[in-house]
């Protein structure tokens, strides 16, 4: 997977952009870059690089070229070569007749007739007693990368530092999530648009950095990190796909090899479930701190909604999941309380998730019983005066215990959230579908006071943005005498015609998107995802 | 006086307390506990919640000490009150240099505790979260009234404003005899600005009888006029005495 996602990358990379990668894959090699051509051209004198490798105690002279050797590209190829080879190369450190190896480095594939010449080069070469010409091409180099995947940086001048900021800076995603968002966002927003080639090959390096970003986090044993970093860049990848109308087959080979770096997690993630089938049992902390309260809600739902991710996605696909089925309905059943007591209208993405990953396999009295727990405990927080709420989805979870103490934030604010919630139109949605008529009706009389918010975004590609100016916000009331049929009706609402492309083409992409931005989740769609015949 | 509150948190757990866990279950054990995801964002804007939270119950509690001005301490942990030109309580000197700041603390560490159950956090029980913070709020608040008093009592024995009532009864005469020790301020208008008297509960009956009682004797109401009188006089003259000298 790591081999064919480095492959996708230097397929597209151009050959100013390769220079730095290859010059730190020469340093995590052991070699000491003791020159380099800042300008690329005539007075290059076929050197683009030269290093000394310490060990060997030899020198190295590279010439890089981007893309495949065919006989067109002979003609400079060999000028290129003789002048690396017979001009003498000038450096202080350098003294003209000391041994060196001359290495020609090619992202493509050399053809027949190149290597043929070349050999013939070679051969000529050895006659008169000058060393003959290596050849790195892209099978060698994608070896050579894979071994040093972790040395390496991808990523070109302009957001190295950056990137080498977030790098070193990651600690686990909640706590890194507003850098890496503001990295993957400028990153984007950076590329090219007017070459396709371009685009491609940019696309094909956010990849490799995202890729290196999640890997930074199982250095750090942080498995559910690295899977939460992937789907915050996919959710940015997303967004910038469908704002510029990416053309698919631009981004279609980064976008797989994305996907598969993912799945690649994800098995990562339930193999520690197979390995340790009592994580399932209960979650809650031995050593917790005095947070425990707070932070084992979280936790159930981030294991569970990643599980159930996993369990919708395969089942898009046509996949079986029993397996990922089994450790959700394991884990949900032996953690109810946490699974169902919210702490915060942000749950509500993890909350929708869950529910449709446990509908695809629990008895649906079950899930109604799940369900009709979250609705009352809900319901708990809004009406008497007194009560405030639960906290705004927009919210980080750090507000959590302030809003639960009624303490002023130090970089926030409290909201009084009595009376008014984003998470009920979700739940909502999810009791009509189990036909728990009955609950709701019972709960009538506090239901019908409260206001249901809503952010409406008309325009598909907005829908993936981390906040967007083109977006309306919906109050809605309900009527003091409530008609079941209506409220049916007004929840079968699905999204507009304008989204049905990008949801046919990705369908999982609302998926990754409700765990990014939870308040994005989209209720509207939920009949996507459950393949429930629930009747009237 | 300064206090230093440290807040304890301890929960309950019986699982961790067992002596019967084997070696290979104690690793399977640590094992799975390391792979449970933890929020160090949360656990910080918990601890900063919740230490506000102690602090804001604290205020409201014990009317009496939530009245004594608070200020903290950013560097040391000892601390002096001079005023100048005056030496130290109890101390004797013709010299007219500042006392040798003494070094020994006088920060006195309070501390609190409450408790959690286990199953109170897996069910998400605010409440009982709420109730461990207002016990554990309570304790400092016990702590800290007694360190108050204690040290209190030090203060006014040592700079001689404690009277032994010999084992009687409150007494109107006695309370005359107390505010006959302490400083008073009058208003703009003449009127004294009493200092906050604190009692104990039991003493709250005994104390309204006598307050009732002097109302009705003339002889007694009398003193007290003399007496505020007394001080009123000794009030102007040393506001008098405000000003700077060579």
């Amino acid at each position: 997977m790591l081999k064919r996602q480095i492959e996708n990358w230097l397929i597209n990379i151009s050959e100013r952009e390769f220079d730095i990668p290859f010059r730190l894959l020469l340093e995590a090699e052991g070699h000491v870059s003791i020159g380099h051509s800042t300008i690329h051209g005539p007075m290059e004198l076929g050197k683009d690089i030269v290093s000394y490798h310490e060990k060997e105690e030899i020198f190295y002279f590279f010439q890089l070229k981007a893309g495949d050797a065919d006989l067109n590209d002979w003609n400079d190829m060999e000028r290129q070569i003789r002048q690396m080879v017979e001009v003498p190369y000038t450096h202080p450190n350098y003294t003209v007749g000391e041994p060196y190896r001359p290495i020609w480095v090619c992202t493509g594939q050399l053809s027949e007739t190149v290597r043929f010449s070349l050999g013939r080069k070679n051969d000529e070469y050895k006659n008169l007693n000058k060393p003959h010409i290596e050849v790195l091409d892209r099978n060698i180099l994608i070896d050579k990368y894979a071994n040093a995947f972790f040395a390496l940086v991808y990523i070109s001048d302009t957001f190295l530092i950056d990137y080498l900021r977030v790098w070193s800076h990651t600690s686990d995603y909640l706590t890194d999530e507003a850098n890496l968002k503001v990295f993957y966002h400028n990153y984007l927003s950076n590329c090219p648009l007017k070459s396709e080639v371009k685009t491609k090959r940019y696309l094909s390096t956010y990849s490799l950095i995202m890729s290196q970003l999640s890997h930074r986090y199982l250095q750090n044993l942080d498995k559910i990190s690295a899977i939460d970093c992937l789907i915050l860049a996919l959710t940015q990848f997303y967004y910038f796909i469908f704002k510029h109308h990416i053309n698919i087959n631009i981004y279609k080979s980064c976008y797989s090899v994305m996907l598969e770096i993912l799945y690649f997690h994800f098995d990562l993630f339930l193999e520690e479930f197979k390995n340790y089938p009592e994580l399932a049992e209960d979650l809650l902390a031995n050593q917790g701190s005095l947070s425990e309260i707070f932070e084992l809600p979280l936790r159930t739902h981030s294991l569970g909604s990643k599980i159930a991710l996993l369990s919708i996605l395969k089942s898009l696909q046509g996949k079986d999941n029993s397996e990922e089925n089994n450790v959700l309905t394991s884990l949900i059943k032996n953690n109810s309380a946490p699974y169902c007591n919210i702490l915060s209208e942000r749950q509500m993405g993890t909350y929708w998730i869950s529910t449709i990953g446990l509908l695809q396999s629990e008895d649906e009295d079950v899930v109604k019983q799940y369900l009709t727990t979250t609705f009352e405990w809900i319901l708990s927080f809004h009406g008497k005066g007194g009560l405030q709420g639960l906290p705004d989805p927009y919210q980080d979870y750090e507000i959590i215990p302030f809003h639960h103490l009624w303490i002023d934030p130090e970089n926030d604010r409290l909201i009084d959230m009595n009376g008014q919630s984003y998470f009920l139109a979700t739940l909502l949605k999810l009791l009509i579908i189990l036909n728990c008529k009955d609950v709701i009706a019972q709960h009538w009389q506090l239901l019908s006071q409260l206001l249901i918010r809503e952010v409406r975004i008309s325009n598909p590609a907005e829908l993936f943005s981390y906040r967007t100016e083109d977006a309306h916000t919906i109050t809605y009331t309900f009527p003091i005498m409530g008609s079941w049929a209506n409220i049916r009706e007004h929840f079968s609402q699905r999204l507009s015609d304008k989204f049905d492309t990008i949801l046919k083409r990705h369908p999982e992409s609302l998926l990754f998107l409700t765990l990014a931005y939870p308040w994005r989740a989209q209720w509207r769609e939920t009949d996507r995802y459950i393949h429930l015949d629930k009747g009237s | 006086m300064f206090l230093f509150l440290f807040i304890h948190y301890f929960g309950n757990d019986q699982r961790s307390n067992s002596l019967e866990i084997s070696d290979e279950h104690k690793d399977l054990n640590t094992t799975i506990e390391l792979l449970k995801q933890r929020f160090p964002t949360l656990q910080k804007s918990c601890e900063i919640a919740s230490h506000k939270y102690v602090l804001k119950l604290l205020k409201s509690s014990d009317g009496f000490v939530s009245q004594i001005p608070e200020y903290p301490i950013y560097e040391g942990n000892t601390s002096s009150f001079i005023q100048i030109g005056q030496l130290d309580i109890g101390e004797i000197s013709d010299k007219n240099i500042e006392a040798e700041i003494t070094k020994e603390p006088n920060l006195q560490e309070i501390s609190g505790g409450g408790k959690i159950h286990d199953d109170d956090i897996r069910y998400v029980r605010l409440e009982d979260f709420k109730g461990m913070l207002h016990e554990l709020a309570s304790e400092l608040s016990v702590a800290r009234g007694k360190h108050v008093f204690s040290w209190l009592n030090t203060i006014l024995d040592e700079s001689g404003r404690s009277i032994d009532a010999g084992g009687k009864e409150f007494s109107f005469e006695l309370w005359l005899q107390m505010l006959e020790g302490a400083d008073i301020d009058f208003d703009e208008s003449g009127q004294p600005i009493l200092p906050t008297t604190v009692i104990h509960p039991n003493m709250l009956s005994r104390v309204q009888q006598v307050f009732s009682d002097a109302q009705n004797d003339p002889n007694l109401l009398k003193l007290e006029e003399e007496l505020m009188k007394k001080k009123r006089e000794a009030f102007y003259a040393k506001e008098a005495n405000r000003k700077l000298v060579d």
